[in-house]
């Protein structure tokens, strides 16, 4: 056997080569100074990074701030469940109001332009498998996101957008040369009717609830169109 | 996976946490910003985490996502190098005495600053915290050969740095033959 490479040296020393990969390495071993040599370099190094590497600074002032977070979590969500309480009474389950989210509409809407019509901004992920997007933004997101596959639609790739510290996933697609980006906006507060807008810096903006999340379809169709292209995509079944 | 149960776990881990985070990104106050993100974000999404026993690598996969989202010129930086480098065999010499005498840990350290980032990480992960291929490979979410083949270029350029420091300062007895 000639001389195995540096790679299966390296992966030898970690135990981490197949058995029989390890075994042809380990016999030509014993007839290879040179390997030899080279192979007592690589288990001499380990210890050498394991020095350099392995200094642990404290870690108290971190640990009380793990603690910290689990109960700020713990308090946002006592004032959240207050809120929607009092909420609920005072609208008397009126829907909660577009303007409220305006500021985070309009942004989304630029990145829209930015990423989905221009290409200034590239995408995290470029892929027309809508399986793959969803894997990809599994971890990323506190809800489980489905992504859409209309027909005579491309899916184009997938981003996600930050709009004041909170992460918005963003799917692009193509209908017919015509651009649309579908955004989620996080878990809904109820069963919603589809609304649109036109004209929001431009463009139609859709928001529709389904399987308890908020959804909002940036497109430049009509509104009525563009409601339409989002009912239909939110009513696939997975 | 209870929030409380998580929050131990992540305690019991916090120096090793810190650590992670700290190679990626190369300062202390921000490792832990970091890591106090990433375990707010493992906590909205710890229906995920079927394994407890896989709760260390699953947060260190989270604590990376976060940085890389922070930093995606690292990562593009990383494909680069990457899409360059050829592995080369370094030289062999005779380091191994001042390797065990431990006279090159300060060269050793300024090899290990040289770098990319995720070669030393996942040094790291490999050396001190003791992971496996596999295990590193679904931290950093690659497949297990860019792992191997990741841990092989950071230790051969390793190698050929001590061999140049050694050579430029008459230490050991030069090339073997």
């Amino acid at each position: 056997m000639s001389c195995p490479r540096f790679e299966s040296l390296s992966a030898e020393v970690d135990g981490e080569l197949s058995q029989l990969e390890a075994e042809a390495v380990r016999s030509h071993l014993v007839g290879c100074d040179k390997c030899r040599a080279r192979r007592t370099e690589l288990l001499l190094l380990q210890g050498g990074v394991r020095n350099a590497l392995g200094i642990t600074s404290s870690s108290d002032g971190l640990k009380a701030r793990l603690v910290a977070t689990v109960q700020r979590r713990r308090r946002a969500r006592a004032v959240r469940f207050g809120l929607g309480l009092a909420a609920a009474v005072a609208v008397a389950g009126l829907i909660l109001p577009w303007v409220r989210g305006k500021d985070v509409v309009t942004e989304l809407v630029g990145d829209h332009l930015g990423t989905t019509v221009r290409g200034e901004e590239p995408f995290d992920l470029v892929s027309g498998d809508p399986t793959a997007v969803e894997r990809w933004f599994e971890g990323k997101l506190d809800y489980k996101l489905r992504i859409p596959s209309p027909t005579a639609t491309q899916l184009l790739g997938a981003r996600l957008c930050d709009v004041g510290g909170r992460q918005f996933p963003l799917a692009a697609y193509d209908r017919g040369g015509r651009r649309m980006s579908l955004f989620a906006l996080g878990a809904s507060a109820g069963s919603r009717g589809g609304t649109c807008r036109e004209g929001v810096a431009g463009f139609t903006v859709c928001r529709q609830a389904a399987d308890g999340i908020d959804y909002l379809l940036v497109s430049d169709y009509p509104g009525p169109e563009a409601k339409g292209i989002l009912t239909a995509m939110l009513s696939e079944r997975p | 996976m209870t929030e409380n149960e998580l929050l131990t776990i992540a305690i019991s881990v916090a120096s090793r946490l810190k650590r992670f985070a700290h190679h990626l990104c190369g300062d202390p106050d921000g490792a832990e910003d970091l890591v106090q993100e990433g375990f707010l974000r493992a906590l909205a999404c710890r229906a995920q985490l079927h394994d407890a026993s896989r709760t260390l690598p699953w947060l260190l996969m989270i604590v990376r996502r976060l940085f890389l989202e922070k930093h995606r010129r690292a990562e593009r930086q990383l494909r680069l190098i990457e899409a360059d480098a050829t592995l080369m065999d370094p030289p062999i010499g005779n380091l191994e005495e001042e390797m065990l005498r431990g006279t090159l840990s300060e060269e050793m350290s300024n090899a290990l600053a040289a770098l990319p980032e995720e070669w030393r990480t996942c040094l790291l992960l490999r050396e001190v915290e003791g992971f496996s291929y596999q295990e590193i490979a679904e931290i950093f979410e690659c497949p297990v050969g860019t792992v191997r083949s990741r841990l092989a270029r950071a230790r051969a350029e390793l190698l050929v740095s001590l061999h140049t420091y050694a050579a430029e300062r008459g230490i050991g007895q030069g090339e073997r033959r």
